[in-house]
């Protein structure tokens, strides 16, 4: 037993090889002592069943090879071995026992049950006292069988090779899970430097705390010799993967401090609860983990693993640990889709990785609906708040191969659409990127064209003007070269500038929204309806009054409606009006429209000069023939007054 | 593609639950009229509106088409017909929105910020664009005159636009000047 451990790093399930396990003795040589006490009591012991098959045997073990000790053992404590065989025989009985690893709460119940198990089995140590009374009859039978099928079974001899994998497989570990509040913080303490010697540390330290929900448990791997309970407590070790050498050594020796204070009792159960309830607030962590300390150096206390090694692999594997547990959880309960309110187990539902869930029902229908409507831009997660990416591979899954190419290609499509420099080689489709002065050269089919006009790379010369491109595509169309798409492209422009060509024909553009405005009645003094912008029509420039209009540049009034407007004007109106104004007393109202007429010199006889009709003054009537009127039967035609 | 009727039946519900005054059009859970009063911090306030609201095969993985029976001033709603914009919406849907964001939410925000760069009735988008007192003014207007309670309660055989045909058209100005007589 001189053999030293070595400290175990790494993976914390499997804490301990096969190569470097030894015996843990709980003090100095505790087994040795037990032995020879056992032995003695076994003559007398009140077991029936264990005593009777150690001498029947003429085998003399100690251990209850629960585990891989065992072959090591036996080179150890040599003259207390006598055959390598029976104890392969033996192990192989047992191995049976051996249920595993056990969990949680449950572990405890399993670790009596495997007791029970064993004592049934072909036992090598008596253990549980009480329990192998309760066998009574029936167990010292069963034993008894048992031993005898194992020593008829013994002629198999295991190679070292063997024995150590059957050792491995009865491990006896019980993992212990905590619970914990629901967001536990975890912090550490991060060096921004990474010297580790440097001397001043506190500046650079800083405290990076997260949340989680489930830590790896603790692993409690017991051993249980032949006096236990009577007098020895089980040989164990711990071995925690967040917990640092030191933090665990303290849990040790709580487990002694357990032991002693009850000693000759079982005490596996009451290690697995304080373990389980009290041992973070032992070690002061109630509210908080902390991790580390990182640069202590390590106790050699041989039955405390501990799988902390930095805090850039702690942190990451106690994450992914509790995403693994929470996310199991997750599968195995029943929830209630947000989108359709039905409620499905875990397992029916998808986790995107903003970490939003949605029943696959629905996300499959959300998917084909966007991809059927090419609206692919707003295919992302559904949470309104969140918006987040769906992975491409998760999208394949929903749609299926022939959508999901439909998809990449309306993406792509989409993308290229977004970025306002790239434009469609005209020759071969491929899209290219084009450069400040528009021009952009076709990765394909290497055509240099200028990005405006589509037409090969004019350096220097303008673009060709709307009448020119109108008449070179019209030229086109009938050209037999051209493909169904690219004809149909090229027809789609033609019209476009056929309506602009149109629409300019008799309008003018507003400067500032260029909205085609069309004069039909006024001054030049335009007002666009969009946004009230003052422009001129005559020149299209933004004005603001009528300045503009007195700079000698533009007219008010196009000549063309001066003109007009003077055809339009009667110089004989414009004096019959200006006579009504001025003699108004002396005007008589037409009674044809009722405009106010002066009568010329003595004339009574009035040609309205708002309506033309004739009529008498005198009387104001209608005149149809003035001869008829006027008369010595009539009216006056000349009068004073 | 048929959607599960859970969801239209749950959404119904909140917002029957929500007070509003729901009122089915066929049993088939596809169309229904919902009472609106104008956001309170807008020019809409007081206002009485009666929405019918169409859900799609699609719902909820299409939006919603909205529209007022009633006339409202606004430059995303079409004056005659009464349809909102249906871009404005289907920008911003989300399988995970229900009835109850949209006449909480989206109807409001609509209301209180209108989206001028996609005008259904541009004169309105360019009134607000150009003076928006004389725009508030002409809302609260129309509010008074279109969009009292007793509209919003009426029949659905609401939609007179026929007659309701703007008599602006044809207020042309032939007075003129005094002495353009036609020959």
């Amino acid at each position: 037993m001189g053999r030293s451990r070595n400290k175990k790093q790494n993976n914390s399930q499997r804490y301990r090889e096969k190569d470097d396990c030894t015996v843990i003795p709980v003090s100095e040589n505790p087994r040795k002592q037990a032995d020879h006490h056992h032995q003695d009591d076994f003559e007398q012991s009140q077991t029936p069943s264990t005593s009777n098959y150690r001498p029947s045997n003429g085998i003399k073990f100690n251990w209850v090879s629960k585990n891989r000790v065992s072959g090591v053992q036996k080179s150890g404590l040599g003259p207390e071995f006598e055959v390598g065989g029976s104890d392969s025989g033996q192990k192989s009985e047992v191995g049976g026992s051996n249920s595993g690893a056990v969990e949680g709460g449950q572990g405890v119940d399993e670790r009596e049950s495997e007791v029970g198990e064993r004592n049934c089995g072909v036992e090598e140590e008596s253990n549980e006292g009480c329990e192998l009374s309760k066998e009574g009859k029936d167990g010292v039978e069963d034993v008894r069988r048992l031993e005898e099928l194992q020593f008829e079974a013994q002629e198999v001899e295991l190679s070292e090779e063997q024995m150590r994998i059957n050792d491995q497989a009865q491990e006896d570990e019980i993992h212990i899970h905590i619970e914990l509040p629901s967001e536990y913080p975890v912090s550490a303490k991060l060096k921004a430097d990474t010297h580790t010697n440097s001397k001043s540390h506190d500046s650079d330290e800083f405290l990076y705390t997260f949340k989680v929900q489930y830590l790896s448990p603790i692993v409690l791997t017991c051993l249980l010799p032949v006096s236990y309970p009577s007098h020895c407590p089980p040989s164990f070790t711990i071995s925690v993967q967040w917990l640092h050498e030191s933090k665990i050594s303290n849990l040790c020796s709580m487990l002694d401090l357990l032991w002693n204070e009850q000693v000759g009792q079982e005490i596996l159960y009451q290690w697995v609860e304080w373990l389980h309830s009290s041992s973070l607030s032992y070690l002061g962590f109630d509210g908080e983990l902390m991790l580390g300390p990182y640069d202590v150096k390590s106790i050699s206390d041989r039955r405390a693993f501990s799988g902390s090694v930095s805090p850039d692999i702690d942190i990451p594997s106690m994450r992914s640990y509790n995403e693994e547990r929470q996310h199991e959880n997750f599968l195995n309960g029943c929830h209630e889709c947000c989108i359709c309110f039905s409620e499905y187990a875990g397992t029916e539902f998808l986790r995107l990785p903003c970490h939003h869930f949605f029943c696959v029902k629905c996300m499959t229908t959300y998917a084909d609906v966007h991809v059927k409507e090419g609206t692919v831009n707003k295919l992302h997660c559904p949470n309104t708040k969140c918006g987040g990416m769906i992975p491409p591979g998760l999208l394949k899954r929903l749609l299926g191969d022939e959508e999901f190419e439909r998809w990449e290609s309306l993406m792509l499509q989409k993308s290229l659409d977004a970025m306002p420099d790239v434009t469609y080689c005209p020759r071969c489709e491929t899209a290219c990127l084009e450069d400040d002065d528009q021009h952009a050269q076709c990765s394909k089919c290497f055509f240099s064209f200028c990005s405006l006009c589509r037409e090969r790379r004019h350096v220097g010369i303008a673009c060709m003007t709307p009448e020119m491109k109108l008449k070179f595509l019209e030229d086109r169309q009938n050209s037999s070269l051209l493909k169904d798409a690219q004809r149909r492209k090229e027809l789609d422009m033609i019209n476009e500038l056929r309506s602009v060509k149109e629409i300019l024909r008799d309008a003018k553009q507003c400067p500032s929204c260029k909205i085609a405005i069309s004069r039909t009645d006024g001054c030049n003094k335009m007002v666009c309806s969009q946004y009230g912008q003052y422009f001129c029509y005559c020149c299209s420039q933004a004005i603001s009054g009528y300045e503009h209009f007195r700079e000698g540049g533009c007219q008010l009034f196009p000549q063309e409606a001066i003109v007009q407007w003077e055809e339009q004007i009667n110089a004989r109106q414009l004096i019959g009006q200006i006579q009504a104004h001025l003699f108004a007393a002396n005007a008589r109202p037409c009674p044809g429209c009722k405009q106010l007429n002066v009568k010329v010199g003595n004339n009574n006889h009035i040609f309205c000069w708002a309506c033309q009709n004739h009529y008498c003054y005198l009387c104001r009537k209608m005149v149809r023939r003035s001869s008829e009127h006027y008369g010595p039967k009539g009216c006056k035609q000349h009068s004073e007054g | 593609m048929s959607s599960p009727s859970k969801r239209r039946e749950m959404d119904l519900m909140k917002l029957m639950m929500s007070d509003y005054k729901v009122e089915m059009i066929n049993d088939g859970m596809q169309e229904f009229y919902v009472e609106f009063h104008g956001p309170t911090e807008s020019p809409y306030h007081g206002g009485v509106w009666r929405i019918r609201v169409e859900l799609p095969d699609a719902y909820p993985y299409k939006s919603p088409s909205i529209g007022f029976i009633n006339k409202i001033y606004h430059p995303n709603v079409d004056e005659m017909s009464g349809s909102v914009c249906l871009d404005v919406i289907n920008q911003t849907w989300s399988p995970m929105f229900d009835l109850v964001n949209v006449f909480e939410v989206f109807l409001p925000q609509l209301l209180l910020y209108p989206n001028p760069s996609d005008p259904l009735n541009g004169e309105a988008a360019a009134l607000m664009m150009r003076d928006r007192a004389a725009y508030d003014q002409r809302v609260k207007e129309y509010c008074e005159k279109y969009a009292k309670p007793e509209d919003a309660g009426a029949a659905p055989e609401e939609k007179s636009s026929d007659e309701e045909l703007s008599e602006d058209e044809y207020a042309s100005s032939d007075e003129a000047m005094v002495g353009e007589a036609d020959p």
